[in-house]
């Protein structure tokens, strides 16, 4: 079930909302909760219910393990063996789904063995779920964390809104939710700003990024098929996959905060108009923003960080990052796009050791960098997307030119370019890079503690005389958006993060 | 955090219900007007022919955006075009029956066959042609394929005039829909300019054949047979009694039947034998000859239909099918399914009785089916298909290995 099919929109959540906020007006809130574990659990089990007992037994066995931890702390006896126990089951729950297929064709490919591995299908969301109790299990361990209810532990592995493809939440975060006073009390504006979220974020996903995603399709089947590709049809193909993800994961989050919104319950943002980064660091504090901190917290600050002396710190940079391109897929060149970045980060760190960190930017040498960065990022998209290692340097070739395909003459790329889909290509980049994003458009509605840059630009002039009031005209606007997303409804797409 | 609405119990200003609730129905009431407008114009301009509340010349009744060669394509013409003969069927006719030499091209005849067609689908269409039109030859193409129970209809038969009941959620998406909108203004515009005709189109699928291997082509076709329609093939009384009530309505109209038996190519009978249901294929052609004789029964002889079966082994069917490296098309075939126009021209001419030096091959081709004859021809096409089993092993192991190497076929193969 997709958050953009018509069963999700008129039968799902509507009688998901119906039930849960019922329930919490005749006060059996523990009811509601188990509501929504429930509705979450059926949302998981729509895609296949044979993996029902995978989620369910991950979720059983992380919480006992958090109980056992919670106990061993307060006995004072070692609780570092169950630590180590949970997150090696959740590691190995893991690798099996999603990386053994990937180990043995690499381990064949390499030594020339023939070991034969039926294909196995990749659970939806074991990689985020994964995540998210590993979290847990740290959090529980260093003292952070006291969690002895299994049905608001449940809730807080499955919660439909986010379960999927994120935001990746921390227990903290969302734990005093499910047990403070307001939960299941309804009020109707949350569900309206929860509504204005969700539909921007369902615009985002079927007006922008499908519109934009035959383009970035037809470049990358080309370059899989092995034909000639123009040097212009290159840059708008890959500039299309560029803002295809972009609208389509960004998209994604905004109508998971805007449901879970309409509950009562605040996810973490999870972008900050990435493409607006002035170099790779900023990149990787706007761009998915609960995995990075999910790698800063529990892979690069135990990895000893920054602490260890330069040269440890880029290494710890790189592996985070390899290992962060190796979650998102089983496949060497996610490991690539991950490597690209560390590289790319590495680069930003020296530069910032050798020239300092300057206090702001002047105009054009903030727009170069701007412009740096979203080059940088749209190269390393390349890897991202192909089918494979070959389709990717051909594409790259492609777009440099090196594949001998450089235009002699500016008219000979202007007769290149195919106009509607470049204009396509022009709307959309400008709305990446200059429009005001969701939350700076919704301001208090959401929660912005997590992107340090927001207030600075919030406080634009256009954010500032766009931002949503609650009046007639922002009403009608808001309508009519939404009825061009209905509008374009009807053929739902998978969103790219689904995958993962 | 910082979420006035979720964490915040003070009363501010924007908490207040009575402006939640005035922007709310602001909001409701625009989105409900715009949908509302959007889909009364897609209603009006019904640019796929689905609920005809207008039909206008001029303003909405050519649908020029509708495809052509489907369900709801086909029954716009039908409804709209005025014809005498139409011919009905599965693919394999509308490929093969091109309707461009005597005695069809006259302008009065259509090509109404349905990709994928259930029998179901073929009488639902004659029946609707039938209100339409006033009707003097059917030309009926019986695919074994079409008489499988497993299959009752198409993708597309849902959403045309053709289906029984209309599905609200269907209804839905075609009217608030910007891809429906882009139509209604495509439509309008072209009736408006008068530039939109229907009915020069006679409704044959004219496929342009790609310089690739006839043998990729044919491979693909029974491929496809071998793991979708073949291997989900269940037999049963339901499309014979549509195609025994259909043949009662047309001979009632006093429409004249002349129905065949496609000839696709032989190494379709063949698969059949491999995957264990030329028993049914058999036992489906005696039932075919039956309902004729029960339909004719009574009847003198110009009124009565005509069965005719192109489907045994003849010079035609049993082509050689060119080496994978060979990139020339083949005479008779576009793929191992489909006969193509040279073939149909052929038919058209044995029914019809005509003398066709153009396409014509020396050898005879196609028998009409009687009940006494029957037996006769089911024994003769086992005679010739043990001698082409004989003749062509290559293409029986092929068949063999590509039954034995995929897993939905595997367990049908009877080696």
């Amino acid at each position: 079930m997709l958050f953009n099919s018509d069963i999700f929109l008129f039968v799902f959540l509507p009688l998901t909302l119906l039930t849960f906020y019922m329930l919490g007006s005749l006060g059996k809130i523990r009811l509601a909760i188990a509501t929504l574990v429930l509705a979450s659990l059926t949302y998981y089990a729509w895609w296949n219910p044979a993996y029902l007992p995978l989620i369910l037994g991950s979720t059983l066995t992380n919480y006992i393990m958090g109980v056992a931890i919670q106990r061993r702390l307060l006995q004072g006896t070692r609780a570092k063996p169950i630590l180590i126990t949970g997150i090696a089951f959740n590691l190995l729950l893991l690798g099996y789904f999603k990386y053994a297929n990937f180990f043995v064709d690499s381990l064949n490919a390499g030594s020339g063995a023939n070991i034969e591995l039926a294909p196995i299908i990749l659970p939806l969301a074991i990689s985020f779920f994964t995540f998210q109790q590993i979290a847990y299990l740290v959090d529980v361990y260093q003292g952070k964390v006291q969690e002895v209810d299994l049905l608001r532990y449940g809730l807080f592995v499955t919660f439909f809104p986010q379960l999927i493809a994120g935001p990746i939440v921390h227990h903290k975060e969302m734990m005093p939710q499910f047990a403070g006073q307001s939960i299941g009390r309804f009020k109707l504006a949350n569900l309206v700003a929860g509504g204005m979220i969700f539909f921007i974020g369902l615009f985002k996903k079927v007006v922008l990024a499908d519109n934009v995603a035959p383009l970035a399709t037809q470049l990358f089947n080309a370059a899989a098929a092995g034909q000639t590709i123009d040097f212009a049809h290159a840059w708008i193909g890959v500039l299309a996959y560029t803002l295809q993800i972009y609208f389509d994961f960004s998209g994604y989050s905004d109508m998971a905060i805007g449901i879970a919104h309409m509950f009562g319950i605040a996810l973490p943002l999870n972008f900050n108009s990435p493409y607006k980064a002035t170099g790779i660091i900023d990149f990787w504090r706007r761009w998915h923003m609960t995995l990075s901190r999910f790698l800063r917290d529990y892979l690069y600050i135990p990895l000893g960080g920054n602490r260890l002396g330069p040269g440890r710190r880029y290494a710890n940079m790189m592996v985070v990052m390899l290992l962060g391109g190796l979650w998102h897929g089983a496949g060497w060149n996610f490991v690539i796009w991950g490597g690209l970045h560390g590289l790319y980060l590495g680069i930003n760190h020296g530069w910032r050791t050798w020239r300092g960190t300057p206090a702001s930017h002047a105009l054009l040498a903030r727009a170069c960098c701007r412009a740096l960065t979203f080059l940088a990022v749209m190269f390393a998209w390349v890897f991202f997307r192909a089918e494979n290692l070959d389709a990717a340097l051909s594409v790259l070739a492609s777009l440099t030119g090196l594949a001998g395909n450089a235009p002699a003459s500016l008219s000979g790329f202007l007769g290149q370019i195919d106009k509607p889909a470049a204009v396509l290509v022009a709307a959309l980049l400008s709305i990446a890079l200059f429009a005001p994003n969701t939350q700076q458009f919704m301001g208090e509605f959401m929660n912005v503690d997590g992107a340090p840059k927001y207030r600075a630009e919030s406080e634009k002039p256009l954010a500032r005389w766009l931002r949503w009031r609650l009046g007639p005209a922002y009403a009608i606007g808001l309508a009519l958006l939404t009825a061009i997303t209905i509008m374009s409804l009807w053929q739902p797409s998978e969103f790219i993060y689904y995958q993962f | 955090m910082s979420l006035s609405t979720i964490n915040s119990e003070a009363d501010k200003p924007a908490d207040r219900n009575t402006d939640w609730r005035r922007y709310l129905a602001w909001y409701l009431s625009t989105l409900l007007i715009a949908c509302a407008l959007v889909a009364g114009f897609n209603a009006i301009i019904d640019p796929q022919a689905r609920f005809l509340l207008v039909d206008k010349p001029g303003f909405n009744q050519v649908k020029t955006t509708l495809e052509t060669n489907n369900r709801k394509g086909k029954t716009t013409a039908l409804r709209q075009c005025s014809y005498d003969t139409i011919v009905l069927g599965t693919s394999r006719a509308e490929m093969a029956i091109a309707l461009d030499s005597p005695p069809l091209n006259d302008g009065r005849s259509y090509n109404a066959a349905l990709k994928a067609a259930s029998m179901y689908e073929i009488r639902r269409l004659a029946e609707y042609a039938m209100l339409h039109q006033d009707l003097e030859v059917v030309l009926l193409s019986l695919d074994f394929v079409a008489f499988n129970t497993q299959s009752i209809f198409f993708d597309d038969f849902s959403d045309s005039p053709l289906a029984e009941t209309v599905s609200l959620p269907s209804v839905v998406r075609y009217l608030i829909s910007l891809q429906t909108l882009r139509e209604s203004l495509a439509t309008l515009k072209s009736n408006v300019r008068g530039n939109a005709l229907i009915c020069v189109d006679a409704g044959v699928h004219k496929r342009k054949l790609k310089r690739k291997a006839a043998r990729t082509a044919f491979d693909t076709i029974l491929r496809r047979y071998s793991t979708g329609q073949y291997n989900r093939y269940v037999s049963g009384d339901l499309h014979l009694q549509h195609l025994a009530a259909l043949l009662q309505k047309l001979i009632a109209a006093d429409v004249r039947v002349y129905a065949f038996i496609s000839p696709a190519h032989v190494t379709h009978l063949e698969l059949l034998a491999e995957m264990g249901l030329i028993n049914e294929y058999e036992d489906w052609k005696r039932s075919l000859v039956q309902i004729f004789a029960e339909a004719n029964q009574d009847l003198p002889e110009q009124r009565r239909a005509i069965l005719w079966d192109f489907s045994g082994y003849s010079e035609i069917t049993t082509e050689k099918v060119p080496a994978p490296d060979d990139q020339e098309f083949m005479r008779w075939y576009s793929d191992s399914s489909h006969a193509n126009p040279n073939v149909g021209q052929i038919m058209i001419n044995g029914i019809f009785g005509r003398r066709a030096d153009d396409v014509a091959t020396a050898a005879p081709f196609g028998v009409r089916l009687t009940a006494d004859n029957i037996e006769t021809v089911i024994e003769q096409t086992r005679l010739d298909s043990a001698r082409y089993r004989r003749d062509n092993p290559d293409e029986i192991a092929r068949m063999q290995e590509m039954l034995r190497n995929n897993p939905e076929t595997a367990r049908k193969f009877k080696h």
